[in-house]
């Protein structure tokens, strides 16, 4: 039992971990995570049976790189409470040391008061002992490693919690629509692709209500600015543009306007119509005349162009129109406008306490990991004539270190 | 005015690293001093061409492959020049010149038209996280080429023992401050992207490499201090590092397609 713990907060166990963990990583960068089976298997002709059987696909969520990161989690644990133990130890051993050491550095008076008043000002704590005057770091400075592996496991205990707890859905809603999701409701009042100033922004304004009746008010969320409301938060996410087109029915008289945000059948008697089959943000004219469309933008759609196939008495005919532009099809007339632009918000639900723990690791491992590298983590000796020292770090380093506190460059 | 500061800046380091090549060949001080003036131009060229380059853009010039690069050259630039106060050695400047002068190059391979900030780059993270990878790589670069130089002089049996001992350990202590420096951008970009796309991490291909970059500096410095390796074996860890470093920054961008491919 005391084998396997120990093998399991062994660095040699955790660095072997690491490996295969490196491995999935370099293959998850290379092939493009959570497509469709069919974009695999048009782009890697022969070996998207093996992309697809050993879960390449989605490698960072197999249970194979999942129960490595849990291990490693074990590992990184009980490697932190190991160290955690071992602290007391340490530092009275590097006590012991820099008071017992043989070899001491020469020190004139005046270096010895620069020094001493160098690790004062540094909070060293002094001790007198019989053979002489002992200063040691800070008690918080032992404890770097210890910190960062604590901070490192923390930051692994917040990614599960988001992994099991956090959950997402994404809403796309026109302008002056109602969405619930849930039972929260969604009002947007207003989507813009660009702000005051005319640069590319994607800002909604909406207003949030939630179950209870308690309303966020009218509230602008944008890209790096979204709104924390009760236990969800709302972000600008994505933007799309609906296609807008008018029917008009001779016979009835009847008019209605329809934004088709997805390919669809638009037909006043359910057999002659229009396929609607998208509307793109512009296109370009080449030399022959010939039109090719532009798939993607960003912004608002400048030019936009719609591609359609009309049908009537089972003859399909596909088409292009622009803004403006009617079709007549049967006894309805079809008027294609601008398009419309809608937000797609995503909705997150995370527990508070989940960002509360991740945030306190993040700064956690910045300290941890000052104090590793950054802190002298020592006992310094000083005697007339000489000092000595021991503690983290080889000799070279802990001389470097105090050299550096006399005032001596490296 | 700005074509014409940054290829003056270019061709004055390209001089940097002649004279730095010249210094160590005849090892004359007259020359060795000569070189560093000429990188001391070089750094200054480049600072007034990112200066000028923000003023034109109206933001931080670090939003693209070019203005990433032109910073890191002028990143490593001063760190070497900092690194030149405490120890003088005329292979860092021969080393970190021609390193500044490559990086550039990759620079001048890149577009250089301004283009405004696209909405997902408009954080006050922005600055924080591009800056702190612009110093973690320079870090790492700058201990590579020491690491290099360690790998060259310890084949030669006369090379006193202290000496690549200070070698081994500048290398250690670089090295650990681009990792801290790694660790902010990871972290502030993890805090950003919760704040743009909604989620700490989503495994895009420069994530992917940035946490890979920072496993294989973890097991360095793990080993180092831990195992207590020192000299070659940590030198060859250094290389292999920077490898996984500029692959993080170039090879990505060019193999891969994600959130951070911001072409």
């Amino acid at each position: 039992m005391k084998k396997t713990l120990t093998f399991l907060r062994s660095m040699r166990f955790g660095l072997l971990l690491l490996l295969p963990v490196l491995v999935c990583s370099v293959l998850g960068s290379i092939v493009p995570q959570g497509e469709a089976e069919s974009y695999y298997a048009s782009v890697f002709p022969g070996s998207y049976h093996l992309i697809l059987g050993l879960g390449l696909d989605h490698v960072f969520r197999t249970w194979v790189f999942l129960a490595l990161t849990a291990l490693f989690g074990v590992n990184l644990l009980l490697c932190s409470i190991s160290q955690y133990r071992a602290v007391p130890a340490k530092k009275t051993a590097a006590v012991f040391k820099a008071l017992r050491a043989e070899d001491r550095e020469p020190l004139t008076a005046e270096q010895r008061n620069a020094l001493e008043i160098s690790l004062k000002r540094r909070f060293w704590q002094k001790e007198e002992g019989e053979t002489g005057t002992v200063y040691t770091s800070p008690a918080w400075t032992w404890y770097g490693s210890v910190i960062t592996h604590f901070a490192i496991f923390g930051i692994l205990l917040g990614a599960a919690g988001i992994f099991g707890m956090s959950r997402t859905a994404d809403y796309e809603i026109m302008p002056g629509e109602n969405r619930l999701p849930g039972n929260v409701s969604i009002r947007l009042d207003d989507f813009k692709v660009r702000d005051d100033s005319g640069r590319i922004d994607y800002v909604s304004t909406l207003e949030i209500t939630d179950a209870s009746g308690r309303s966020s008010g009218v509230r602008e969320i944008r890209v790096n600015k979204p709104l924390r409301f009760g236990s969800n938060k709302y972000y600008q996410q994505t933007y799309g543009a609906a296609g807008t087109v008018h029917v008009s029915v001779k016979a009835t008289g009847e008019e209605t306007t329809l934004f088709m945000r997805e390919p669809g059948m638009i037909s006043a008697g359910g057999k002659d119509g229009v396929w609607y089959d998208n509307v793109y943000p512009g296109y370009v004219i080449d030399e022959a005349g010939n039109i090719t469309v532009i798939p993607q933008t960003s912004g608002e759609y400048a030019d936009p162009v719609y591609y359609f196939i009309r049908i009537e008495n089972g003859v399909m005919t596909p088409m292009m129109a622009f803004p403006g532009d009617r079709v007549e099809v049967s006894d309805a007339v079809y008027t294609f406008s601008e398009p419309v632009h809608y937000p797609g918000i995503r909705v997150k639900t995370t527990p508070v306490w989940i960002y509360a723990l991740l945030y306190l690791s993040f700064a956690a491992l910045i300290a941890g990991l000052y104090l590793c590298f950054f802190a002298s983590v020592a006992s310094v000796s000083v005697e007339d004539g000489g000092w000595s020292a021991a503690g983290k770090g080889s000799e070279e380093e802990l001389r470097q270190r105090i050299n550096a506190f006399m005032g001596k460059g490296i | 005015m700005l074509d014409i500061l940054f290829f003056g800046t270019l061709i004055v380091y390209f001089l940097a690293v002649v004279a730095h090549f010249l210094a160590l060949a005849f090892r004359k001080e007259q020359i060795i001093r000569a070189a560093w003036a000429v990188f001391y131009a070089g750094f200054a060229l480049n600072t007034v061409f990112i200066i000028a380059r923000g003023v034109t853009a109206g933001r931080l010039p670090l939003s693209n492959q070019f203005e990433f690069a032109t910073a890191f050259a002028w990143c490593i630039a001063l760190m070497a020049i900092v690194l030149h106060r405490g120890v003088r050695e005329p292979w860092i400047g021969a080393l970190t010149s021609a390193a500044a002068f490559l990086i550039l190059s990759f620079a001048a391979l890149q577009p250089r038209k301004i283009s405004e900030l696209m909405p997902a780059l408009r954080s006050a993270w922005f600055g924080f996280h591009i800056g702190s990878a612009v110093f973690s790589y320079s870090a790492f670069m700058i201990a590579a080429c020491i690491s290099l130089r360690y790998l060259l002089l310890q084949k030669s049996a006369t090379e006193e023992e202290e000496r690549l001992s200070s070698l081994d350990y500048l290398s250690y202590r670089l090295t650990a401050f681009g990792f801290l420096m790694l660790t902010l951008t990871i972290l502030s970009g993890c805090i950003w992207a919760e704040q743009a796309w909604s989620a700490f991490w989503t495994w895009d291909p420069k994530e992917t490499w940035a946490l890979i970059t920072w496993l294989i500096y973890a097991a360095y410095l793990h080993l180092r201090l831990q195992k207590k390796w020192r000299g070659k074996r940590m030198a060859v860890f250094s290389l292999i590092g920077i490898v996984c470093v500029l692959f993080t920054f170039i090879g990505v961008n060019v193999l891969f397609t994600g959130l951070h491919s911001y072409k």
